[in-house]
């Protein structure tokens, strides 16, 4: 197989009860590349992203990540090998400050125990110091350096939102999922996190996104698949995509019953 | 009742309700470490306790005191004491978990199922020591293993200083100056460390922690031994402090801990430390005026006076707040 795919979804069907909430999807996302993931509202969106963090276990197919299969894996050991994500409700651990926000990420790679941790022992205040420095250059990276102190509860929407791609990027992943990062967002923000989004690219990750917003979409991704109602109908670069006239029927639901 | 044996009692009372409040404070931890972790009470916390005050009795049996140690030897003793007690509690905590809550958890029992293996868990600790160790190790099988075994006088109950006019005595103030040393050890753990801020981000959004690479079973496993390793040095402690005790020790205590936890606030580390000191000091306070056998009165009827205008203990923020 292709040593530039970072992740690959086989002919993946995840089925809850009667409900099936994906049915046959067959995904693949390129190294370094912005993939997007569209579609109307039920679509099965974020169930791919369950199933690729190992939130759900695929009823039936395989999920491979750089080449190694990882559905049924514990979720920790998923992001360990070094995928993160951000949530479509955020899902920031509200009472911890932004900086510590982050630390649980920079966490992952960490190892001193309880013993050199109570003592204070050195090389425990080493890997805080670098646990600190890592998760203070992060939150710069996402432009909210100035508010490391504050507890994360505390925050504005969009700087929410921010530091939850901050504490993602603090796990060192490879691919990073990002769920809906713009929702909620105003114009200038959104213009922001689409720099943002180029930015983490550009440092060497991969990027999948699942967003409703098109603009922001076809500017930004090398790739976009479509589902509708479980199904994948259409991938492609942003400007094929645009014109599929599957696409366009799903989204402006010309011919589609819902009921 | 005469106001100056109130005065005259004060004193005493208070430091007296130091030392007590600083056990209860130190298993309260426990309590609400698991709690805020799983929103599990622990039932069989109160017998971690018990066991750490047998392994320190072990340790005691084992070396034989003659005479009771003062100056560098009775820091070593205490030392090696907490640190047996801390291994053996904290064992013991992480067993009972991997035994009695995890297969649950793995299968997705409901809370009250974890509730009920708690206090089967609870009831098989003592009676475990009841039939078996306290006859067998303890060599004390008379009527089955019930009866209280005694320990050796560890220190003496010298006056070391006083203030004012309480006096206070050399194994109140080990109590008292070990329970906090243990606890900002722990604060320290919680607050700056990787331990910490995955048991914090675990208790806040596990689903979220995770996805960050934090193993929920590992956290897990770390609160149940730091939490039982607290309750070992509250066994040591409570073990020189009345020098006896038997396969039933963790309930009184155990209870009255678990009312620090919620009197502080349940979840919150702050809070146990706040409840278990106040709990100690009402008590204490409250005996002056009614005679020590209402303590225990006093000290419920306080919870119940607290939760009515502060359902979520003292430091307590509501769950729902906490989580939004």
């Amino acid at each position: 197989m292709n040593d530039r795919t970072t992740l690959r979804l086989e002919n993946v069907t995840m089925r809850f009860g009667g409900v099936v909430a994906m049915c046959g999807v067959d995904l693949r996302v390129e190294e370094g590349q912005i993939a997007a993931l569209i579609g109307p509202n039920g679509a099965g969106k974020t169930t791919v992203f369950n199933v690729i963090t190992g939130v759900c276990r695929p009823t039936e197919g395989s999920v491979y990540f750089e080449g190694r299969r990882i559905d049924g894996m514990k979720r920790f050991r998923i992001a360990k090998a070094g995928i993160a994500r951000t949530f479509q409700n955020i899902r920031l651990f509200a009472n911890m400050s932004a900086l510590e926000n982050v630390m649980v990420g920079t966490d992952a790679h960490h190892r001193t125990g309880a013993v050199g941790a109570a003592l204070g022992l050195p090389w425990h205040r080493a890997e805080e110091k670098a646990g600190r420095q890592k998760a203070a250059e992060l939150l710069e990276f996402v432009g909210i350096a100035g508010k490391s102190a504050e507890t994360a509860k505390n925050l504005p929407y969009g700087d929410q939102r921010r530091l939850e791609i901050a504490r993602a990027l603090a796990t060192e992943p490879k691919l990073l999922l990002l769920d809906e990062p713009a929702a909620g967002m105003n114009p200038a923000e959104k213009r922001s996190l689409q720099e943002l989004i180029r930015r983490i690219r550009d440092s060497g990750r991969t990027v999948l996104l699942i967003e409703h917003d098109m603009g922001l979409v076809m500017d930004i991704s090398d790739r976009v698949s479509v589902l509708d109602f479980g199904q994948k109908i259409a991938e492609g670069p942003p400007r094929e995509v645009r014109a599929n006239a599957k696409v366009i029927e799903a989204y402006l639901g010309a011919t589609a019953d819902a009921s | 009742m005469v106001w100056n044996d109130v005065v005259a009692q004060f004193g005493p009372s208070t430091i007296g309700g130091l030392a007590f409040g600083s056990i209860y404070a130190l298993i309260a931890l426990g309590y609400t470490m698991v709690y805020g972790v799983l929103r599990l009470i622990n039932f069989a916390h109160s017998e971690i306790f018990m066991i750490g005050t047998f392994a320190a009795l072990f340790v005691l049996n084992l070396v034989d005191l003659s005479a009771p140690l003062s100056g560098l030897a009775l820091v070593g003793m205490l030392l090696l004491l907490i640190v047996v007690a801390m291994a053996v509690s904290g064992g013991a905590a992480v067993l009972l978990e991997q035994v009695a809550y995890r297969p649950l958890r793995r299968h997705g029992a409901s809370r009250l199922a974890a509730l009920i293996s708690a206090i089967g868990a609870s009831i098989f600790l003592q009676e475990l020591f009841a039939l078996i160790v306290i006859p067998d190790v303890f060599h004390r099988p008379q009527q089955g293993g019930r009866l209280p075994v005694p320990g050796p006088r560890l220190v003496n109950r010298d006056v070391l200083f006083s203030i004012g006019n309480a006096n206070v005595r050399t194994d109140q103030l080990i109590v008292i100056v070990a329970a906090l040393i243990m606890m900002v050890l722990l604060n320290q753990l919680v607050n700056r460390s990787r331990i910490g801020r995955g048991i914090r981000a675990t208790a806040q959004d596990p689903e979220a922690a995770v996805l960050m690479g934090v193993s929920i079973d590992g956290i897990v496993r770390l609160t149940f031994l730091l939490g039982g390793a607290m309750a070992g040095v509250a066994g040591v402690l409570y073990l020189m402090e009345f020098e006896v005790t038997n396969y039933f020790v963790g309930f009184a205590l155990g209870i009255k801990a678990f009312t620090s936890a919620v009197l502080g606030g349940i979840g919150n580390l702050r809070g146990a430390l706040l409840g278990g000191i106040l709990l100690g000091l009402i008590e204490n306070w409250g005996a002056i005026f009614f005679g020590s056998q209402w303590k225990d009165v006093i000290a419920f009827i306080v919870l119940v006076v607290v939760l009515l205008f502060r359902p979520t203990g003292i430091l307590g923020e509501s769950l729902q707040k906490a989580r939004a």
